[in-house]
């Protein structure tokens, strides 16, 4: 046996987001040079999701409505939610998980763990004008031990360099966003880089692992509760 | 020769009361191991990006630590070192403090805390600097965190601020040398010659 084997089932579950009413993520696996993917998509995009719709208000009185009168009511109210979604102030400060339930399934073969993979995803979410803009990246590493891990990885984004720069972003619709967003996944040049976290992206991941100690390597035990990232 | 592996995140800072003052948070940090270590792939030592975070509580830096050694010695097993640098409101950036953890030699994954502290001001002046020019006493170099002989001549103050790693260590190569680090029973057998 000349190879390990890693393998990630899973769901990009959801987001905790202030501020914005859908989201859809990218999410993609970064691996080290040793690593050869043997199946499984690395790079996913989830739907665009919508927060849950608020309740409508209870009717203060349950005296029976005339069978037009309530069917037209209901047309309106549809046809209200259809066209409002996004400027709706009373949701849009709320933080209600934006849901995805997007599957996740991917396999390597390795013989070196050094660059074990991580998941690097970037969520998307529409502005005023329902132009897509960049609401955060995150990053998270592939539990090193196999079971079902679920896994909170915080959410930042690029700031603009100067205040005009942050200006001209906020009147085109184009947020800084970092070129190539496995730049997140390394360690060389973050440091030129400044951010603002905010949110938070759940995944639940269960992770099998084969030949590892045949391997001679040593894994060891979990001493971390739930492997969550962050805050 | 044995390996080591130290995979995992350099999660971030929890400093609700730095960030009150501070607008975002960075960190330096290296692992720095005895002269028997080898670092055979992996960045060792780099900098995080800058976090203003919205919650004022969390700096989040998610930066990836993945370094594979190589040792013929258990002595000076890796430490990490960190150096955590603010930014306050005029983009200034200045030490905020200062911290050591050592990983943890049995195999696992584990989470780990440091707690940071940064060398007081001396004088009146150094107080006043600090207060008004934002210039802070700030050590040399990373090193001096690690050694210990340095620190009696040393007046410092605690930081409220702590750091959280979340970091697993993968063994290669140790057992067939006697080597036991993992939790049990059996003394720990030879320290040094791993050849």
């Amino acid at each position: 046996m000349n190879t390990f084997s890693l393998v990630v089932l899973g769901e990009l579950e959801s987001a905790l987001v202030h501020g914005h009413d859908a989201l859809y993520a990218r999410a993609a696996f970064s691996a080290g040079p040793d690593w050869a993917a043997t199946s499984g998509a690395d790079h996913i995009v989830t739907s665009l999701a919508h927060r849950p719709a608020p309740l409508p208000p209870k009717p203060v009185h349950a005296a029976p409505a005339p069978l037009l009168a309530e069917w037209l009511a209901r047309f309106l109210s549809a046809l209200w939610t259809a066209a409002a979604p996004r400027i709706d102030p009373s949701t849009s400060s709320r933080a209600a998980a934006v849901v995805w339930n997007c599957a996740v399934h991917m396999a390597w073969k390795s013989t070196n763990v050094f660059g074990w993979p991580q998941v690097v995803v970037a969520v998307y979410g529409l502005d005023f004008a329902g132009r897509d803009v960049l609401v955060g990246y995150a990053t998270v590493r592939v539990p090193r031990h196999p079971g079902r891990h679920t896994l909170y990885a915080p959410l930042f984004a690029p700031l603009a360099s100067s205040p005009l720069n942050q200006f001209l972003s906020w009147i085109t619709g184009r947020r800084p966003e970092f070129v190539d967003p496995f730049l997140v996944a390394r360690s060389e040049g973050r440091q030129v880089t400044r951010v603002r976290s905010s949110g938070t992206v759940k995944l639940v991941l269960d992770v099998f692992l084969k030949d590892m100690e045949k391997f001679g390597y040593q894994l060891g035990m979990d001493h971390t509760d739930s492997l969550t990232a962050g805050a | 020769m044995a390996e080591v592996h130290l995979v995992g995140t350099l999660l971030g800072a929890h400093a609700p009361t730095l960030l009150s003052a501070a607008t975002g948070l960075a960190c330096k940090y290296a692992l720095v191991a005895g002269p028997a270590w080898t670092v055979i792939e992996g960045t060792a030592s780099a900098q995080t990006h800058v976090d203003v975070p919205s919650d004022g509580e969390w700096a989040v830096w998610s930066h990836p630590l993945d370094v594979h050694f190589a040792t013929r010695s258990l002595h000076a097993w890796p430490k990490l070192v960190f150096e955590v640098v603010a930014q306050d409101a005029l983009s200034r950036m200045a030490v905020a403090g200062y911290g050591l953890v050592q990983v943890p030699m049995a195999p696992g994954t584990y989470r780990l805390e440091c707690t940071l502290w940064r060398p007081a001001c001396a004088t009146w002046v150094e107080a006043l600097k600090r207060q008004f020019l934002g210039v802070a006493p700030a050590l040399k170099s990373l090193d001096a965190v690690a050694a210990s002989a340095d620190r009696a001549h040393m007046v410092t103050e605690s930081v409220p601020c702590t750091v959280h790693v979340e970091i697993s260590v993968i063994h290669r190569g140790l057992t067939p040398h006697g080597v036991h680090v993992a939790a049990s029973r059996s003394t720990a057998a030879g320290l040094a010659g791993l050849g």
